[in-house]
């Protein structure tokens, strides 16, 4: 997997969300996105999963242009991304929420191919027994794994997760944890984006760090806790307790 | 209601299968006018139904129903003053034209919002109905276009009335068979949140142009159906009341099912026939319903009956948790 994201720019108006961000990520690289309220982290994961339409600058994976693409043709190239609060959707069935996904990127597969395979992602996530309830019924946390479940459908080259771990309950942040850390050993990449500190310290490798819409430091993340100007943007006190 | 539940069908399958042993034997129970009531009743029913479809299942508000439906009625109608076009071809190029125009109005604005939807729709229609009033030469505006009726010179209004009901059925199932497919898990998926649909995978407004398409089409149907049914066609079939009624027949029966959104149309024009003595008092009696249906059943009256009589299982019971929360 090779994301290349070069001096890409976004507005709102007269607000730059984006300001020449750029960034590149190979292999399976398990990444941290961190910064302040505001600082544009969201925009950017929605600038790459297609949601937005970049004002400038371009965004490649594996070798294609990506930047022009919708939301739907980004998760058929292979980059799948879940939303800060769940979206999963409501007044469908847990086991209909993970079929969408499925028979809108290879419908050729069938019907019962992808239902068996969703028993085995629900299976992975614990959620089997919770395959016919609606996604209303679920908790935060649960409404989590089923966006997750739907990402493991389509098998994505690399996942954007949006606060993984925001309002869930302790229990379920551990299947998180394992979810993204078997996902990550049998290859896939991702950004991560979380303001929960001990969470992203351990799980990235790499923490790029975004502040008013630009990259202000992009390492390791024992390095990064130490940076001047992340210290003085974002971490303060957070990073001695982290 | 135990046997419906041991029969090996789908409970909405049974009860649709009871209401169409009533429906058929209606001409033996009848009198005429009430045949003829019935008929215009199934005509509301493929309406509120396609309606349906489109609001309650894709989450798409159109108030261009009726214009529609005026689209495949005037189609058929005009072709046929002028060219001589049989009631039959007249069905068929009505049917299209209405869902030529629908794919030109969908491409348009269904890459926007659904409010947009709604507004652009409210004035194509009202820009239509103005057009048929405007250009009398073609449509005869206010003095009605006449029509030739499907069968000729009978009188009878039974090949009528079961024509309509043929025709109801073929809508359903050809609707029920689309929501069953994966182009209905992806409407259901739009409706829900188009955003997050689109982001996992679906191609939002290719599906949803799909289904106003389609949806336009089986108004169009329907407006040739009644068009060589009553044989007359004034412009007042598309004013915005008309489209209230449809959408309140839709929301009163069940808004989310089709066999419930079609059995609040017939009963909800049998009704209103029944009720004539009390003129407008019984707009009122049904306004007030249609109050009521919004503040305490969101999902109509007739659909969480069914689910309540007929439990299929989990998923229906997940379901009525959903509509007693008011989803």
């Amino acid at each position: 997997m090779e994301l290349e994201v070069e001096h890409l720019t976004k507005r709102f108006g007269g607000i730059v969300a984006l300001n020449g961000v750029s960034l590149r990520l190979s292999g399976n690289e398990r990444v941290g996105l961190i910064g302040p309220n505001g600082s544009g982290k969201s925009t950017l994961v929605n600038t790459i999963a297609g949601i937005y339409e970049p004002d400038g600058g371009k965004i490649h994976l594996n070798g294609q242009d990506i930047g022009h693409l919708k939301p739907n043709q980004v998760l058929g190239r292979g980059l799948g991304r879940t939303f800060q609060v769940p979206r999963a959707f409501r007044r469908m069935t847990v086991m209909e929420n993970l079929m969408v996904p499925a028979l809108a990127i290879r419908p050729e597969r069938g019907r019962q191919a992808w239902e068996s395979r969703a028993r085995e992602v629900l299976d992975f996530l614990t959620m089997d027994h919770l395959r016919n309830d609606y996604a209303r019924s679920l908790s935060g946390g649960q409404q989590k794994l089923v966006e997750l479940g739907q990402l493991l459908m389509t098998d994505p080259d690399l996942l954007l997760l949006d606060e993984p771990f925001a309002g869930v309950h302790p229990q379920l942040m551990e299947t998180i944890f394992d979810f993204i850390t078997t996902l990550h050993q049998q290859g896939k990449a991702f950004i991560i984006i979380s303001h929960d500190m001990t969470s992203i310290f351990t799980l990235s490798e790499r923490l790029l760090v975004l502040n008013s819409g630009e990259i202000i430091a992009d390492g390791p993340p024992e390095a990064v806790k130490s940076d001047e100007a992340v210290i003085q943007a974002y971490l303060g006190e957070e990073a001695e307790d982290a | 209601m135990t046997i419906l539940r041991r029969l090996p069908l789908h409970p909405e399958w049974a009860l649709g299968f009871l209401s169409l042993c009533v429906a058929l034997s209606l001409p033996l129970l009848v009198q005429s006018y009430w045949l003829h009531v019935f008929t215009i009743g199934y005509f509301y029913a493929i309406l509120a139904s396609s309606w349906a479809l489109l609001a309650g299942t894709a989450g798409q508000f159109s108030l261009g129903h009726m214009a529609f439906m005026a689209i495949g009625g005037y189609t058929s109608g005009v072709l046929g003053r002028f060219f001589g076009l049989p009631p039959l071809a007249g069905i068929l190029v009505g049917t299209l034209a209405a869902g030529l125009v629908g794919w030109v109005i969908g491409a348009l604005c269904l890459r926007f919002k659904a409010s947009y939807l709604a507004l652009f729709t409210i004035a194509f229609s009202e820009i239509l109905r103005m057009l048929i009033r405007g250009e009398p030469q073609i449509t005869r505006g206010d003095h009605g276009l006449h029509v030739a009726p499907l069968f000729g010179d009978v009188i009878s209004r039974v090949p009528y009335y079961y024509t309509m009901l043929l025709f109801l059925l073929l809508c359903l199932l050809l609707m029920y068979w689309l929501t069953s497919t994966r182009v209905g898990l992806f409407l259901r998926a739009i409706r829900e949140d188009e955003e997050a649909a689109a982001a996992r995978g679906v191609d939002v407004v290719r599906y949803k142009v799909l289904a106003f398409v389609l949806t336009s089409m089986i108004a169009g149907l329907a407006g040739t159906l009644f068009a060589h049914y009553v044989a007359i066609l004034t412009p007042n079939i598309m004013i915005i009341p008309q489209m209230g009624l449809v959408i309140a027949m839709a929301v009163i029966g069940g808004v989310e099912s089709l066999v419930a959104a079609a059995l609040g149309a017939v009963l909800i024009e049998v009704s209103l026939e029944a009720l004539r003595e009390f003129e407008a008092w019984r707009l009122v009696i049904f306004g007030a319903l249609l109050v009521i249906t919004l503040r305490f059943a969101r999902n109509g009256l007739l659909a969480p009956v069914f689910q309540r009589l007929l439990r299929a299982g989990p998923r229906a019971e997940s379901r009525e948790r959903v509509v007693a929360d008011g989803a």
